[in-house]
Order: C-alpha cells, then sequence, then structure tokens
C-alpha cells in the first residue's frame, strides 16, 4: 500500500472527515480567540480542545518552514508531527515570559527538522528535483521547474544553521530578532549566518545567477 | 574612513545578509538605510559594488522561484488532532504502513520481547529435562568411580556405564 494512500486508523474506530471536523469545533469552542500563551497553559494542564486551537492556528506555517528545510514533503510532515507531540508532552515548559509562544515553537519544529536531518542520509535530493517531464521540448515552465530545483538543492547543501537562517529570514518573513531568538545566538551571529549562508549559495549558483544577470 | 564609505559599508552589510530588496531588510534600519542610499546616489559606484547589488538581485530572484509550500491536507491535520488520543503513534511515512495508537505496556513488551526469548526457552528446555530425568527413577551408579551416564538413558546406549562395568 502506498503511503499516501494509507487512511488513519485508530483503536478501530473511524469517522467521517466531516463528523471530526465538527467535533473539533465543538472541543475548541470558545478557545479560537484566545492567545497562544494562554492556549499553550491550557494544552500544559492536558486539555485536547487548546492543543486543536493550536494546531489549526500554526500547522500551515510551521510545514512550509519544515518542508523547506527538509526538502521532502513526507520528512517535513513527520517532523511538524513530532514537534506537536512535543507540545503536547512539554507544554509545560514554554514561558510566556521569556519568549512569544511562535518562537518557542518555531524552535521545536526547526530542532525536530535538524535532528531528522542529521539522521538521514546525506544529499536525498529533494521533492520536485529532476522531475522527469514527458513534453516534447524545453518550454518556460519546464524551465523554471528545473531552475527551482537546482535552488532547491543548493539551499539543502547549506550548513543547517546557515540553512535555518536563510530560511526564517527571506521565506518565513520572520524579524531578524525574533529569528535570532529562535536560533538562540545575537544579532550580529544571525546577519553573518546569512551573509555566508548567501555567498553560499552564490557559489552554488553561480551559473543560475550569471544568466541572470548577463546583459541581452 | 569617509562618511561615503561607511555608508557604503551600512549599506552592503544590509545586502550581503538581506538581499537587495529592501522590504526584507530589519524595519528598525529599512528608513536610515534608504536615506544613505539617497546620500550616497550621486557618488560614483565602482564597477564592485555594482556588480555585488546585481548579484544579489539575482539570487534573491532565484530564492523567489520557488514555489510556496502547499498548505497541509486533512490527513495531516487528523494525524495532528490525534497526538492527545494516542500515547505513542507510529508514523505513516516512516513506517509505511497504518497510523495507530499504542499504549507504554506494548511498547515496552516490543523493546524486551526479542532479548527475552532466547533466554526464556533455554530455561524451559532445561527444567523439562531435569523433571523427565528426575522422575525417571533412574538409580545413579555407586561404586569406585561414580559417574552418572545420561547418554545410557537418555539413547538406551550401555556406553559409558558398560565401559565401567568392564574395568571393574
Amino acid at each position: 500500500m502506498n503511503a499516501r494512500e494509507t487512511t488513519i486508523w485508530k483503536a478501530g474506530a473511524v469517522a467521517t472527515d466531516d463528523a471530526r471536523s465538527s467535533e473539533r469545533d465543538e472541543l475548541g469552542y470558545g478557545l479560537s480567540a484566545e492567545p497562544d500563551h494562554v492556549l499553550a497553559a491550557l494544552v500544559a494542564e492536558k486539555n485536547a480542545a487548546a492543543f486543536s486551537v493550536l494546531v489549526t492556528r500554526h500547522t500551515d506555517r510551521h510545514l512550509a518552514l519544515a518542508q523547506r528545510v527538509m526538502g521532502r514533503r513526507a520528512e517535513a510532515e513527520d517532523a511538524l508531527q513530532d514537534a506537536f507531540s512535543k507540545l503536547w508532552t512539554n507544554a509545560g515548559r514554554f514561558d510566556s515570559g521569556r519568549a512569544k509562544f511562535s518562537t518557542w515553537f518555531y524552535r521545536i519544529v526547526l530542532n525536530q527538522c535538524l535532528d531528522r536531518k542529521r539522521k538521514k542520509q546525506p544529499h536525498a535530493l529533494p521533492d520536485g528535483y529532476d522531475v522527469a517531464d514527458e513534453r516534447d521540448g524545453p518550454d518556460k515552465e519546464l524551465l523554471e521547474g528545473q531552475r527551482a530545483g537546482v535552488v532547491r538543492l543548493a539551499l539543502n547543501e547549506l550548513p543547517h544553521r546557515q540553512q535555518s537562517a536563510i530560511t526564517l529570514c527571506y521565506f518565513e518573513g520572520v524579524t531578524n530578532r525574533e529569528a535570532a531568538a529562535i536560533l538562540e545566538i545575537n544579532i550580529k551571529a544571525l546577519e553573518s549566518l546569512l551573509s555566508r549562508g548567501r555567498k553560499q549559495l552564490a557559489k552554488l549558483l553561480a551559473s543560475e545567477i550569471k544568466e541572470l544577470i548577463r546583459p541581452d | 574612513m569617509t562618511n561615503d564609505k561607511k555608508d557604503l559599508g551600512e549599506i552592503g552589510r544590509l545586502i550581503a545578509s538581506y538581499g537587495a530588496d529592501a522590504g526584507r531588510w530589519p524595519e528598525a534600519e529599512r528608513e536610515r538605510a534608504r536615506a544613505l542610499i539617497v546620500r550616497n546616489s550621486e557618488s560614483p559606484a565602482t564597477l564592485k559594488e555594482a556588480n555585488v547589488v546585481a548579484e544579489a538581485v539575482a539570487l534573491d530572484a532565484l530564492l523567489d522561484s520557488l514555489p510556496t509550500p502547499a498548505p497541509a491536507d486533512a490527513a495531516l491535520i487528523d494525524r495532528l488532532m490525534d497526538i492527545p488520543g494516542g500515547e505513542t503513534v507510529v508514523r505513516i511515512h516512516d513506517q509505511g504502513t497504518q497510523v495507530r495508537s499504542e499504549g507504554l505496556s506494548e511498547t515496552l513488551w516490543k523493546l524486551i520481547r526479542p532479548q527475552l526469548f532466547p533466554q526464556a526457552a533455554g530455561i524451559l528446555i532445561a527444567g523439562v529435562m531435569g523433571i523427565m530425568l528426575g522422575l525417571s527413577g533412574v538409580d545413579r551408579p555407586s561404586g569406585p568411580i561414580a559417574v552418572f551416564d545420561a547418554s545410557a538413558y537418555m539413547f538406551g546406549d550401555p556406553g559409558l556405564a558398560r565401559d565401567l562395568e568392564d574395568i571393574d
């Protein structure tokens, strides 16, 4: 059975998507307007409704981060699942006086991703790299697809900290102050990671850059 | 260092870290940096500086060519929502099998079962053999050389017992 086709099976109980989502709506009733730190405090008390609101609120954003760091969608989803499991078990460790919830949770997601990257085989090609195309000739779309694949591969080649810094600041739009807090460094060190990362990327993508700045 | 050089160094630092698009620069520094650019617009930029900016613009364009990751599908949301209910969740992609909940006792049993099984089987076989021998009523040999030859009992081979008799 293909992993993607596999359906969720849990304790023999199968509920339809509609039934489950309405169940969740009821669970989260009254909590959806609460700020993250209040929900995190409730999760620390094993409040599943508060947890479901945090899942709804943060999944897409953190999935995007995980996919950019991991390269592969399936691995990003697993890393995110691990991060939310940690949130469920360790929410009591979150201290709203020291950091924003998003900063704390970004750090958890990023650490899960980096742990997985360290364990996995090196140089696994990211999703979308060198995808076979059966159309007759190269066209704009194909070239753009190939270019994105090359860029993704170059990002994957960067040291993990540099890749994380670029992903947070460039793609996630996180402020430099928050990115520095997530990576537990100061702003000067963050800027050093960013500039070294961009320099390395420019080296890896030299031919693509040359093509783009070539005067016609 | 002249003011112009200092200003250019400041702008260069921002470009090197955050890219050529001033919209991505830290908000606190953005306005000041824009003012520096305006102030230095008259000063002749060197070829090297112009190249640095062009390269940063090109790198930004390459990074922008990456598509935005798709939002989570219903199956992933279900897996995440199920976390409070399951003690251990088997990951769909790691296992290539179904996602299901698994209790702590089941997890512990899975961990210790491979180590325990061979030892338990060995102890059981030895115990059964001991009981069989004990119940068999075989008399222990007595005499100058007291040797119990189990093979004589187990396989009906007079073997060592006969040999000992011959010696006597």
